[in-house]
């Protein structure tokens, strides 16, 4: 056991600006597109600063990156499952460099005996998994200027979709880190990559034991991103897909979203979260099912099913 | 390559890339497609063909002669409207879609592949007819229908290359690896993939099949998503000339049939077609041209229609509402082996209601036909089976009907068919019948020349250089 802390830090209330369409953190942006219901969610990177040790960590206190941003990232998820239910669509962004991702990642591992550390590593376990228990869709955007690397990559895995532009005059990036091994465990157990690879565990070791950044067609080929679109393609495929999803029964999502995010084994987490309240409590019995404008109510019938795009 | 040199457009391919790119990876696999599966025996041949280098009514009527690997596929949209509207459907009135709306990504690609596989289908379909021409005339009228159904393959493949990004090319290549007919990857449609090779398969085919094409292209010309639309608007101005080529074809076969029946009672004895063969294959065509409408209940038609997606024929000419959400239509279904009438709403019937347009329209070249009987002195008469005849598609699928649309058994069907299908027998002689006629304004005995030539020219004209 680590020593026990001689004091603890305060965590000062998040400060957040918003106005009708956004809502700003510091490391977090939500701009809200109503009309089309989805939402851009853009996290920023830390800052450049030479590897701090346990004591350094502890004096910046909340303004830590690794706890702040996961803060104001679980905050605006919070925000966005209780006031905004018609968002159906989270588009996941991330801004930064890479190198400062990457190296927050060796200092946490570096120090994760320390007992803020280890706190603030199950606080971000406990957000991703927080995002993978969200009912609204994600789609992780992978531009240049991203930095979707370690604990921030966990995005693009925790994402139904992950989008990585292709185009070899702009180079976009992803990496992964000591911490995607086993840091940020899911409510199955496993980690994010496990449970993309199920069936080809190898894979995801693979993956892991991969040196350096992946670019994007190596990251299509390691099977890390979903589509990779190259540049005269982008915007109309991105367009396409998020007026695609937002269109479709929101019940409906939220049952297949959560059997595909949660693969392989159960714990208790898993068939609460998962599949109860996802699949059995929602889709059959929800009005966008079974009510007068509900989706079987009206198949094979010339009308068409209208939904409540409501999402909790 | 300059591509925008190369093919007459007005799509602005100069100023699109990501069209560029998407046919410069095209155009070669759809040349090798077409030197592999197009026309045989006549790719290096001069053919006097007309090239659509404009939409205007000058421009898409341009004659010459013109090697058909040479021939300069373009792609043309009508000009558009502005302000268009959607003009049908849950989305009447709002704009017209100038993009693919993400929730019909699916259906309208679907709605385009299946349009864009009839068209390399027909020409593998074809592709040895041109050995066994009745005349240089329909020879050259054959080719005529083969590069147009290119052309419109090139305007399905435009869409999915400027509208669907990669999974557009994806299906564009996919159309160039089915195969008329292959089993392991047939066309998508059963028309498409019965043989046509000979020249009355080719007239039925041209009559029956391509008309279809004119109804599916209608319905599509309503659409809402604009580019669709306007694609298919134009398509329609060279599909008339194909059903014109099945139509006057086929009067032809019938004319010279009843003038050799004055010859001889047994018009084989004479080298004629008998007008039971000729009838056979109008009931084998009709029957699978109607499945090519769909099934008659059927939810896509409605889904179709209330996203504004494909219309009915005429849409904005013969209805006032729009909307078409109230009403219903009635048709027969066959339940518990006996053939019932069932009210259906309106939009679930719009496949029938197509159908239905079309058969009126089958119904005049007919009485065209029954004419040229008439004008010789005879009194026998060709007709329509009924739609329930001979289905596979539907709800007539699975089930054995005659020529009137009764319920019989399978037996009865069976002992029937050879004198309501084409049999072996009947192929094999009308094959007999098929020896190449290629000098200048002469034409095979089976057939009556054309009363005109193409663009006044004669019919004694070198259409071939052979």
């Amino acid at each position: 056991m680590p020593a026990l802390p001689q004091s603890g830090i305060k965590l000062s209330p998040l400060h957040v600006e918003s106005t009708d369409d956004t809502r700003d953190y510091k490391y977090v942006s939500l701009k809200f597109h109503r009309d089309k219901r989805y939402v851009d969610l853009t996290m920023r990177g830390p800052e450049c600063w030479p590897q701090k040790n346990a004591d350094e960590i502890q004096r910046m206190g909340d303004e830590y990156w690794p706890l702040r941003a996961y803060r104001e990232l679980d905050d605006a998820l919070l925000y966005l499952r209780v006031n905004e239910p018609e968002i159906g669509l989270v588009c996941v962004r991330t801004q930064g460099d890479i190198q400062n991702v990457l190296d927050r990642d060796a200092e946490l591992a570096a120090n994760r005996d320390n007992w803020l550390v280890r706190e603030i590593i199950l606080l971000m376990a406990r957000t991703l998994r927080r995002l993978d228990l969200t009912a609204k869709s994600f789609f992780a955007i992978m531009e240049p200027g991203s930095c979707f690397a370690g604990n921030l990559f966990e995005l693009v895995l925790a994402s139904d979709r992950g989008y990585m532009l292709n185009n070899p005059d702009e180079r976009v990036e992803v990496a992964l880190s000591e911490l995607n091994p086993g840091a940020f465990p899911m409510s199955n157990g496993l980690t994010r990559l496990e449970s993309r690879f199920l069936a080809e565990p190898k894979k995801a070791y693979e993956a892991f034991a991969h040196e350096g950044s992946f670019d994007t067609e190596a990251a299509e080929a390691a099977g890390l991103v979903t589509f990779a679109p190259d540049d005269l393609d982008w915007d109309d495929e991105i367009r396409l897909a998020i007026e695609e999803r937002t269109s479709l029964s929101p019940d409906a999502l939220t049952g297949m979203e959560a059997s595909l995010r949660f693969a392989g084994p159960e714990t208790m987490d898993t068939k609460i979260y998962g599949r109860l309240t996802a699949w059995q409590n929602w889709i059959f019995q929800r009005p966008n099912a079974v009510g007068p404008n509900g989706a079987l109510t009206n198949y094979g019938k010339p009308t068409q099913a209208k939904f409540d795009y409501k999402r909790t | 390559m300059n591509l925008n040199e190369r093919i007459p457009n007005n799509v602005n391919l100069s100023e699109d890339k990501r069209l560029q790119r998407a046919l410069e990876k095209w155009l070669p696999n759809f040349l090798s497609w077409w030197h592999d599966m197009g026309p045989e025996g006549f790719q290096e041949k001069d053919v006097w063909l007309r090239t659509a280098i404009d939409v205007g009514s000058e421009g898409w009527a341009h004659f010459d002669y013109v090697k058909m690997p040479e021939y300069r596929w373009g792609i043309f949209l009508e000009p558009a409207q502005p302000d268009a509207k959607v003009g049908f459907g849950d989305n009447f009135g709002a704009p017209a879609y100038q993009e693919v709306p993400g929730e019909f990504r699916n259906a309208l690609r679907r709605i385009i592949v299946t349009q864009g596989d009839t068209e390399p289908a027909s020409v593998e379909q074809q592709r040895r007819l041109g050995a066994t021409c009745p005349s240089l005339y329909d020879l050259r009228n054959l080719f005529q229908v083969n590069v147009e159904e290119g052309r419109h393959l090139w305007a399905m493949v435009y869409l999915l290359h400027a509208y669907f990004g990669r999974d557009g090319r994806d299906e564009a290549d996919a159309l160039l690896e089915r195969r008329s007919g292959n089993p392991d990857k047939p066309s998508i449609l059963e028309a498409f993939n019965q043989p046509c090779d000979d020249w009355l398969n080719f007239y039925a085919f041209t009559m029956f099949t391509d008309r279809d094409g004119k109804y599916q292209l209608s319905a599509l010309a309503e659409s809402g998503f604009e580019p669709l639309a306007r694609t298919c608007k134009f398509m329609l101005t060279e599909e008339e000339h194909h059903m014109f080529v099945g139509d006057t074809g086929l009067s032809r076969v019938v004319k010279r049939t009843a003038q050799l029946m004055k010859e001889n009672e047994d018009v084989r004895e004479v080298g004629g077609i008998p007008l039971d063969i000729v009838q056979k294959y109008i009931n084998f065509w009709f029957s699978y041209s109607l499945d090519l409408f769909g099934g008659e209940i059927s939810s896509n038609s409605a889904d179709f229609f209330a996203a504004g997606l494909k219309g009915r024929f005429k849409e904005q000419e013969q209805y006032t509402d729009h909307i078409a959400a109230e009403g219903s239509f009635t048709m027969m279904v066959v339940e518990n082996g006996k053939l019932v009438p069932r009210e259906v709403p309106l939009r679930n019937a719009l496949n029938e209601i197509l159908r239905g347009e079309y058969v009126k329209d089958c119904e005049k070249g007919l009485a065209r036909w029954n004419k040229a009987l008439t004008d010789e002195g005879m009194s026998q008469r060709l007709f329509l089976p009924n739609i329930r005849f001979h289905r596979h598609v539907g709800e007539y699928a699975g089930h054995n009907l005659d020529l009137d649309g009764n319920l019989i058994s399978k037996e009865e069907f069976e002992a029937k068919k050879s004198e309501w299908l084409p049999t072996k027998e009947d192929r094999e002689y009308v094959g007999s019948l098929m020896k190449p006629v290629t000098e200048v304004g002469k034409i095979a005995n089976w057939i009556a020349p054309p009363t005109s030539g193409i663009k006044g020219k004669p019919f004694e004209f070198e259409y071939v250089r052979l």
